[in-house]
């Protein structure tokens, strides 16, 4: 899987300069840097999305909605972040609006309901836990979600985090505070797994 | 509960902890009180389980760059298009294999030459070449270096000088109103154009003496009289 999280420093500066010059390009409307930058992107960004809504018109909609961004402003872009972090925070506000139109199931189905669900298999099965994590994932209010998501899947610093929602380092940390809480009341079974193997 | 310092910066950078996003000097912060702390080493392990059960979902998405990309290409030539001046729209239409800036640029180019090119003509007694379809202008009278006379055409009808204050625009405007053309001028002494009418006698609304005395009450014109129409060089 293509991941931030664990490449080492040079490579994420190589890629950051490998994508300012293809930005540059952008800029003067070269059509084929543009197009080598939305390709790189669009698995990402459709992963991404389509783990929040498991609806790929809407991928698609956010990802050409930000694209369709970044080839009208690439020249306003001043090197104040990475570039990585430029379009995935245009890319997180188009999400945003386009999820918040959809009225999540998870906000309407309640909590308890679903905790019976995530205590019936063994959780030291790998599957089993995978797919508890996503299930308890969708039940968290959708800034949070996008919070633990932007960290653990896409692996972007505390920082970076800060500059795609817009918001201080503070607000990201509390907000990834309140999702890993409700991930714990969500998933008892396999806290309590950590918790005896810990002692 | 009353979290000291460490322990509560701790808790809070976890996270990074666990998907690896922290600097070297923020690792040893944690490890330190990691090593004493049984809540932090236990929450750490429960964060690394959830980064790995994340991580390791390799959804089946069937995604398609090659046809999302090919609707934003359209998305963007509409919305250009669009955006583009009435006037320059059809040339653009017809220049879809252009890059919309550089046809931008150039429908710009074109307009700049055209107001150029009829400015200068107009001070030079010279029919200006036709270019975009911005300024409506006869066909051209072309010259070249080896030329020594150049043949003014017999049917200029009126001898008019312009106010100084009158512009190009103004001086076309007026000269369409009257279906006129400048076929010579302006004159060295007192700046006077030679007029011809651009359709035939019989479409004309009015009578050559008629129209002089009305241009003569037109506030952009000092003088405007009839010519006999003569045959004429000039060097």
């Amino acid at each position: 899987m293509e991941h931030f999280g664990h490449s080492p420093a040079t490579p994420r500066i190589r890629n950051d300069e490998r994508e300012r010059a293809l930005l540059a390009r952008v800029a003067e409307q070269d059509r084929t840097a543009f197009e080598e930058l939305y390709i790189g992107y669009h698995r990402r960004l459709t992963r991404f999305l389509m783990r929040l809504a498991p609806r790929y018109d809407i991928a698609e909609e956010v990802i050409n909605d930000t694209f369709w961004i970044v080839w009208q402003k690439a020249g306003d872009f001043r090197g104040g972040s990475q570039v990585s972090t430029w379009i995935m925070g245009i890319a997180y506000r188009r999400a945003l609006k386009a999820l918040r139109a959809l009225k999540p199931e998870a906000e309407m189905q309640p909590l308890a309901a679903v905790s019976a669900t995530l205590l019936v298999d063994d959780p030291n099965d790998a599957n089993a836990t995978e797919s508890w994590v996503l299930d308890a994932l969708k039940h968290l209010p959708l800034e949070q979600r996008m919070a633990i998501e932007l960290a653990y899947y896409l692996g972007h610093s505390c920082e970076e985090i800060g500059a795609i929602m817009q918001c201080p380092v503070s607000t990201v940390k509390a907000r990834m505070f309140h999702a890993r809480q409700k991930l714990k009341q969500l998933l008892p079974q396999l806290a309590g797994e950590v918790d005896k193997g810990s002692t | 509960m009353y979290m000291n310092a460490p322990h509560r910066h701790t808790i809070d950078t976890i996270p990074w902890l666990a998907n690896g996003r922290i600097s070297d000097e923020e690792r040893r912060v944690l490890d330190e009180h990691l090593v004493d702390c049984a809540e932090c080493n236990a929450e750490f392990e429960l964060q690394q389980r959830i980064h790995s059960a994340m991580t390791h979902d390799e959804s089946r998405v069937d995604y398609a760059p090659g046809a999302s990309l090919q609707k934003l290409w359209s998305r963007i030539g509409n919305e250009e298009e669009t955006q583009l001046p009435i006037a320059v729209s059809a040339a653009v239409a017809n220049a879809r294999n252009l890059r919309p800036r550089m046809m931008q640029w150039l429908v710009a180019a074109v307009v700049v030459e055209a107001i150029g090119i009829t400015l200068l003509s107009v001070m030079q007694g010279t029919t200006p070449a036709p270019t975009a379809a911005v300024l409506p202008v006869p066909p051209p009278v072309y010259r070249t270096v080896t030329t020594t006379t150049v043949t003014v055409p017999t049917s200029a009808a009126l001898r008019v000088v312009f106010a100084a204050s009158f512009t190009v625009a103004d001086v076309n405007a007026l000269l369409a109103q009257y279906h006129l053309e400048i076929v010579s001028g302006p004159s060295a002494r007192e700046g006077a154009y030679g007029l011809a009418t651009t359709v035939a006698a019989s479409e004309l609304p009015d009578t050559i003496p008629h129209m002089a005395a009305s241009l003569r009450a037109h506030p952009g014109v000092r003088l405007a009289e009839p010519l006999v129409q003569t045959s004429a060089s000039k060097p």
